[in-house]
């Protein structure tokens, strides 16, 4: 029994390692002085495309701070607004309809449907811009935080709302006291999940955006497609990095079973 | 408009909560397809001239279409092949231990990881230069990289699965997991063992039906989304076949204007087939508001 | 909820708001004068895109260009990944749309590119002869003044002049093949080692053997269907029968030179191929390419040409473009932009048009060490064909040859 359970352990930890082997390659690799075939490893390690970080040519920092502030506002709005939504069609009639229609945007792959869309963004004035990109975003974002809420709203919500109500609680009162505390832990678990649909989103972004909103998916590719494959994984630590570090706190915020 | 929103909406907050989620999620879907369908019959774009089912009768003859489409389906369906039997294995297995410390950690990992970086992971370490490569080099199995085989940009999308593959094995097997203690599977598979169930048959009868039934929505929702996929198969895929979303975009880019309507319909088709895979998803009655149970 | 309902209704309003950019008052820009279009860029900001392919040239535009236009003429230079057919797509959806403020305001283009966006009337000009700068361009030079045999009329800028080389590890290989005979010997006895780039220096090296197929002349001119269809079939028939002595059997393809550089670094591919004829050098003095590396071109010769940049129709910022256009062919960022230590793209600026200093700034430039001189690639270089001839060989590249 004990050798079972021992081998068990033992393969777990050899496919941990597998899973967190890219993240160090990735490392390394962004470390790298030089690194050609059919070296095992670098011939020497430099702290120098890291310091080009700050100030440097490349403006990855401005790209960082970019991807920043479209995958915060997308998650802020989204999330807000899927919550507020979702409970308005959770208690329709027509509340299964609702349901189905939500999860077409969300599974459309987002470069067609960003091909699809490009013209009436440009209509709006709206492609190349950042805003452009942050509404491109909200449209597969919004409908997710819909689906996720969905689940939240139940007839026992609902009789606890309509209780409040009964005792006198103000509409706003019932979602400042009740409603919102009890959903707080999904409104972080969705605040975040939308982060990351925007921080790692790439064929929208770039077809809405016309390559002008360089975020720093598009930096990636830039580099894969120039071939400086140790900017590239440069880039690419900087787009990995943060999520796995909010993982550390909590995994919460990373997996969803109800997607 | 007051008649029409006394019908539907029973007050003002209502009305703002459903036009929202009208305006975001429907509306963009419904001028989308229009667009495509206009600009596929040639009543719109410069260089339509009237409309004209040339262009379908063009798509539907072209054999690198459906050769992309076929190709898409395999990709996916490979996938998911794979990552339910990785998951499956995992979960009854190795549950326990995936639970704790660092293992439990590490199968979060891959979830951190967007498409884009997988895919240049994989090429960077499944190329025929790539790291895998240069162990075997090391270790004098082969001399030369042409000798190593071909993972990446290869004819049978092997570059494309693994990637895929890597993100979504941990999140099904996480997922599985998480039914598993959901569900009690545990405690029926008990019961099945005091009724004289073997261990294999527990799994094949008990544990693995369960989990496929009630993870069948998710699954499908997956498989799509597989076969949407376009950062992966832009990098570590071929020139052809190619998947279906990087067929859209370089017909929609190319120098020869009237492949442009063929885009769109090639656009239509998937959006076609994810109808097709949503009504599938729909018929399985787990997956509704908690109100409708 | 009613703070809710104004949250939503001031984000929608700020989300529409935010977009509507100033309009930009169009005066016609050909009857100001070189210091009123200076004064009317100045502050203004520009989206160029342009193929980004290499990293040499990125760090041309980045640590150089950018900065510099910034500082002369207070201008933000923003430059966005595309090659062309993403340029005229980028324009065209933008024309079918109505829309009349470009996201871009100066394009890269050549060839096929060029001709599409005439095409569809997506450029702005004539405008050439307003810049200050382009009485130094060597217009006589018919590789220059010719864009794939189309007259550039004043629609785009004449940027740089190179030549299609092929790019060889002579450590690898001893005597490499200048004709097609010998490299159909060579590509059977060493399978594996070659391949052709499915971009435009594939395109372009396909190009010069159709020429070499029907003899120099042949095919010059307006576009041919016949003798298009005759070459055409020669030449597939000849990949077609070398097609499985290819990389990877002839089953796939790079899909771009850079991919192929790579695999020539990596030791998959004996050769590599460019449209710039002095990229050799700078890939070795960069430490990429191998000290080994050579260039060299077929006997019956290989294309030269041009490339330029454009502005769009559209553009709200012309002034800055044309600005940004007549520093791109200042005697100082040409002779920066020719070095084969920065990017080694040839001038087009006339040797005996630019002021005396730079006259003698660009006789003494670094030689360039590892590819022939630019003057005996005279006698190899071709012309380049019609752009249909492009657009049909991208066509039917994928269909004869990739997916067979």
């Amino acid at each position: 029994m004990t050798s079972i359970s021992k081998s068990k352990s033992m393969a777990a930890r050899m496919i941990a390692l597998a899973f967190v082997f890219p993240v160090l390659y990735l490392l390394v690799l962004s470390l790298a002085d030089s690194w050609i075939f059919p070296q095992l490893l670098p011939e020497a390690l430099t702290l120098k495309r890291w310091g080009t970080l700050v100030g440097g040519a490349n403006n990855l920092w401005g790209s960082l701070l970019l991807s920043l502030i479209i995958a915060f506002t997308v998650a802020t709005v989204s999330t807000i607004c899927g919550f507020f939504t979702s409970k308005h069609l959770a208690y329709h009639p027509n509340r299964s309809l609702w349901m189905r229609l939500s999860y077409f945007p969300f599974v459309l792959s987002p470069v067609i449907y960003a091909a699809v869309l490009y013209y009436y963004f440009i209509r709006l004035g709206l492609s190349g811009s950042i805003m452009g990109v942050i509404l491109g975003q909200l449209l597969i974002a919004y409908p997710y935080s819909v689906i996720l809420f969905s689940g939240f709203w139940s007839k026992r919500m609902l009789h606890i709302e309509k209780l409040v109500q009964t005792l006198g609680g103000h509409r706003w009162q019932t979602y400042r006291r009740v409603l919102l505390p009890m959903a707080q832990g999904l409104l972080l678990v969705c605040f975040f999940q939308t982060f990351l649909i925007s921080w790692f989103e790439y064929g929208l972004t770039t077809i809405i955006g016309v390559g002008k909103v360089q975020t720093l998916t598009l930096k990636v590719f830039q580099y894969i497609n120039e071939a400086s494959f140790y900017n590239a994984a440069l880039s690419s630590s900087l787009l990995v990095l943060p999520p796995i570090i909010l993982l550390y706190f909590n995994k919460r915020y990373l997996f969803q079973k109800r997607w | 408009m007051r008649i029409f929103e006394q019908k539907l909406f029973k007050n003002k907050v209502e009305a703002t909560g459903l036009l929202l989620f009208l305006l975001l999620a429907v509306l963009p879907l419904l001028l989308g397809i229009i667009y495509a369908l206009l600009y596929s019959l040639g009543i719109t774009g410069l260089v339509s001239d009237g409309f004209t089912l040339k262009y379908w009768q063009q798509a539907f003859t072209d054999i690198e279409l459906w050769y992309s489409m076929g190709y898409t389906f395999y990709i996916a369906l490979a996938t998911i092949t794979l990552t339910i039997a990785g998951a499956l294995l995992l979960t009854i297995y190795l549950k326990e231990p995936l639970q704790q410390g660092f293992a439990g950690f590490s199968i979060y990992v891959p979830l951190a990881f967007p498409a884009i970086v997988v895919a240049f992971l994989i090429f960077q370490l499944a190329s025929q230069s790539g790291f895998f490569a240069r162990i075997i080099y090391q270790l004098g199995w082969i001399s030369s990289t042409a000798q190593f085989p071909e993972l990446v940009n290869d004819t049978y999308g092997i570059g494309i699965i693994a990637a895929h593959t890597f993100m979504a094995l941990p999140f099904f097997t996480l997922y599985f997991i998480n039914l598993y203690d959901q569900e009690n599977i545990n405690q029926l598979a008990k019961v099945g063992q005091t009724l004289g169930a073997s261990s294999a048959q527990q799994h094949r009868r008990i544990v693995v039906p369960i989990l496929l039934r009630r993870a069948f929505p998710t699954l499908t929702l997956y498989t799509i989304f597989v076969m949407g996929s376009y950062e992966i198969p832009l990098i570590v895929g071929r020139q052809s076949p190619q998947m279906i979303s990087v067929l859209v975009i370089r017909k929609l880019r190319k120098f020869n204007l009237s492949d442009i309507p063929e885009a769109y319909i090639s656009a239509l088709l998937f959006i076609t087939l994810i109808i097709i895979g949503l009504t599938l998803i729909f018929k399985n009655r787990n997956f509704s508001y908690d109100l409708d149970q | 909820m009613k703070f809710f309902f104004y949250y939503v209704l001031i984000f929608s309003v700020l989300l529409f708001a935010s977009c509507s950019s100033s309009p930009d008052n169009q005066t016609d820009l050909q009857n100001l004068s070189w210091d009123q279009i200076l004064q009317k860029a100045e502050g203004q900001s520009l989206n160029m895109m342009m193929w980004q392919g290499d990293p040499n040239i990125n760090k041309y535009m980045q640590q150089y260009v950018v900065p510099q236009v910034k500082k002369q003429f207070d201008i933000d230079l923003n430059v966005s990944n595309g090659q062309g057919s993403t340029i005229v797509s980028v324009l065209m959806s933008e024309l079918e749309a109505g829309q009349q403020q470009s996201e871009l305001d100066l394009v890269w283009i050549n060839g096929e590119t060029f001709y599409q966006l005439r095409e569809i009337d997506a450029l702005y000009g004539p405008f050439v002869s307003q810049l200050p700068n382009s009485k130094f361009i060597d217009f006589s030079n018919p590789f220059i003044k010719y864009d794939f045999q189309q007259s550039i009329n004043g629609y785009e800028v004449p940027w740089g002049k190179v030549q299609f080389t092929i790019i060889y590890d002579s450590a690898r290989v001893s005597s490499p093949p200048t004709n097609r005979q010998a490299l159909r010997q060579y590509v059977k006895t060493h399978p594996g080692t070659f391949t052709i780039a499915n971009d435009f220096s594939g395109m372009t090296f396909l190009k010069s053997l159709l020429i070499g197929m029907a003899g120099k002349g042949t095919l010059s001119g307006e576009f041919n269907e016949q003798a298009y269809q005759k070459y055409s079939e020669r030449l597939w028939n000849y990949i077609n029968d070398i097609k499985p002595y290819f990389w990877k059997n002839g089953e796939t393809f790079p899909s771009n030179v850079t991919a192929m550089h790579q695999l020539f670094v990596n030791g998959e591919l004996n050769f590599t191929m460019s449209n710039n004829d002095t990229e050799v050098d700078n890939k070795i003095l960069e430490g990429f390419f191998p000290q080994t590396a050579r260039a060299y071109v077929f006997q019956k010769g290989t294309i030269r040409n041009s490339h330029y940049v454009g502005i769009p129709k559209n553009s709200t910022h012309k002034a800055a473009a044309m600005v940004v256009s007549n520093f791109l062919i200042s005697p100082e960022a040409q002779y920066r932009k020719a070095r084969p230590d920065i990017w080694g793209d040839g001038t087009v600026l006339s040797k005996l048009k630019v002021p005396p200093k730079w006259q003698q700034k660009f006789a003494a430039m670094p030689q360039r060490y590892y590819a022939p001189p630019r003057d005996s690639l005279q006698d190899h270089a071709l012309r380049e064909l019609a752009p249909e001839y492009m657009i049909r060989l991208y066509e039917d590249f994928r269909t004869e040859i990739i997916q067979k």
